[in-house]
């Protein structure tokens, strides 16, 4: 994995990361009703165990 | 290694894929029985307790083989077979109609989510580079098909030219007109392109300067017609191998193609296992790993797939796994001989469609004064791939819309409109039977140029 790819991924970390402070800041105001919200998040945390598994095992340099 | 996917896995050693790839079959093992209704059933009629597995010789001596079988008469005590399980957000029936009925596979989001990770090592190994146009001519229904293809584009880069709906003098034209680097087909369907290409005076070198790569899959095909369609459309020839049950591609030939031409010798080329996705066995009659260079089943273990995984099932594929000591690209992954997949039980592939000589004799003997038929699979003058049927009929039954009435049937029950020609009774010779095991009755030939020139 190259360090653009490092890159890439700790700039969507920060994004998701915005993200949740929105959704806090949401939820605090009121409960929302958002499917497209939640179905969205569903296929992220998906695409998250996909990228992992096409990663390698974790805690290793190499699969 | 020329064309990468994923170097993480290419360059990775043999003991650590497999070592990854098992420890994903034993939580894949424990996840299914946990949460999927098939296996809690079919695991605790076979006595089975997952969480006592540990290793691979465990899973083999302990875990039984699931067949198309088991997934029906589980199927047939459900309702619409865990399509209302919480989180289903797709389902997919495999093709063709066997007799026996069709397999019902759910998707959740996971699944979707990993639908064409396996298709686009395929591609990239291919040649395909993002924003490239690949040409898919597979039909886009209830089957994986379409929605893997779609996303295997997608997680390659690739650009997706649908020529589902076109017709062959389209889809060539659609090459040319879309500056297509890559065509996707079964061989048969290859065939029936060049045939159209040949005829139209088309010259693939100058008229099709962007194609560089070929996949084809679905069929087996012998290294001459292979070699000849790499020469005509001047396009490296591919192969890749999956299924409804793989939930996408499983096996891909690596950068060095389906046809290898190296120091003045020909050869077939390597298909690798995507052994961090698929957990492939390759097992002869006894239930055991045949050798390199020799042919058995395929029962594969999808290590990626969660609404309805396929566990140890036997897919009625056999192949032969790779006879040399390693692959030139340097991969570790497992290794098969390209063009080299076909079926084991008398299922035909026509036009793309699984077909189940029993579902034709449904459709044909059960109409009055109908005595026998003979069907033949064969490829025309002009490429296409035909299906014949010899009807035998009685003076009786004989009527002038009678043709009409077998195309429909037929049509009907296996997606595929034959040509029909009636002949009067006794016209046929007594079936065939099978040399070994129960009697069954051979009504079928199956001649394909893409198949006939053996190496």
């Amino acid at each position: 994995v190259t360090g653009a790819a490092v890159d890439l991924l700790t700039q969507e970390i920060e994004r998701l990361s915005r993200a949740v402070q929105q959704c806090r800041a949401l939820a605090d105001a009121g409960p929302i009703d958002a499917p497209i919200v939640v179905n969205l998040l569903a296929y992220i945390d998906a695409l998250v165990d996909e990228l992992v598994n096409e990663m390698g095992p974790p805690h290793s340099s190499s699969p | 290694m020329g064309h990468t996917a994923n170097g993480r896995w290419e360059q990775a050693s043999a003991e650590s894929i497999s070592a990854y790839a098992i420890l994903r079959l034993l939580d894949t093992i424990a996840r299914a029985y946990e949460q999927v209704p098939f296996y809690r059933w079919f695991y605790a009629a076979a006595g089975l307790d997952p969480a006592r597995l540990r290793t691979l010789a465990d899973v083999r001596r302990h875990v039984p083989f699931v067949t198309k079988a088991d997934l029906l008469a589980f199927q047939d005590g459900q309702e619409l077979a865990g399509l209302g399980r919480p989180g289903i957000r797709q389902f997919h029936l495999t093709s063709g109609t066997s007799g026996m009925g069709r397999e019902i596979h759910v998707r959740d989001v996971r699944d979707i989510a990993a639908l064409g990770t396996g298709g686009a090592y395929a591609y990239l190994w291919a040649g395909l580079e993002p924003g490239q146009r690949l040409l898919l001519t597979i039909p886009y229904g209830q089957t994986l098909a379409g929605p893997y293809f779609q996303a295997s584009c997608q997680a390659a880069g690739l650009v997706p030219v649908n020529g589902f709906a076109l017709d062959s003098e389209a889809r060539v034209e659609a090459l040319r007109a879309y500056r297509c680097a890559g065509l996707s087909a079964t061989p048969s369907h290859l065939h029936r392109l060049t045939a159209v290409a040949r005829r139209n005076g088309l010259e693939p070198a100058v008229e099709l300067p962007s194609l560089r790569s070929i996949i084809l899959s679905g069929e087996a095909y012998s290294l001459p017609w292979a070699r000849d369609m790499q020469e005509f459309w001047g396009a490296q020839v591919h192969e890749g191998w999956g299924a409804t049950q793989t939930l996408g591609v499983a096996l891909a030939t690596c950068p060095s193609g389906a046809v290898v031409e190296r120091e003045g010798s020909v050869t077939r080329g390597t298909l690798h296992a995507l052994d961090h996705r698929v957990f492939v066995e390759v097992l002869n009659g006894e239930g055991e790993q045949v050798e390199p260079g020799c042919r058995g089943e395929i029962v594969i273990s999808t290590l990626r797939s969660f609404g309805t995984p396929c566990i140890r099932f036997r897919m009625g594929d056999e192949i032969r796994r790779d006879h040399r000591p390693k692959c030139a690209c340097g991969m570790q992954l497992s290794r098969y001989e390209a063009g080299t997949l076909c079926r084991i039980d008398d299922m035909i592939k026509i036009r793309g469609m699984n077909v189940w000589p029993q579902a034709v004799d449904g459709a044909v003997l059960e109409m009055a004064g109908i005595t026998d038929y003979r069907g033949s699979v064969y490829t025309d003058d002009d490429g296409r791939e035909q299906v014949l049927l010899e009807v035998e009929a009685t003076a009786g039954a004989y009527s002038p819309g009678l043709q009409d009435t077998l195309q429909r049937r037929v049509k009907a029950a296996i997606g595929v409109t034959p040509l029909v020609r009636v002949v009067p009774q006794g016209t046929i010779a007594d079936p065939v039977g099978d040399s070994d095991g129960p009697f069954k009755v051979r009504r079928w030939r199956v001649r394909r140029v893409a198949q006939d020139r053996q190496p």
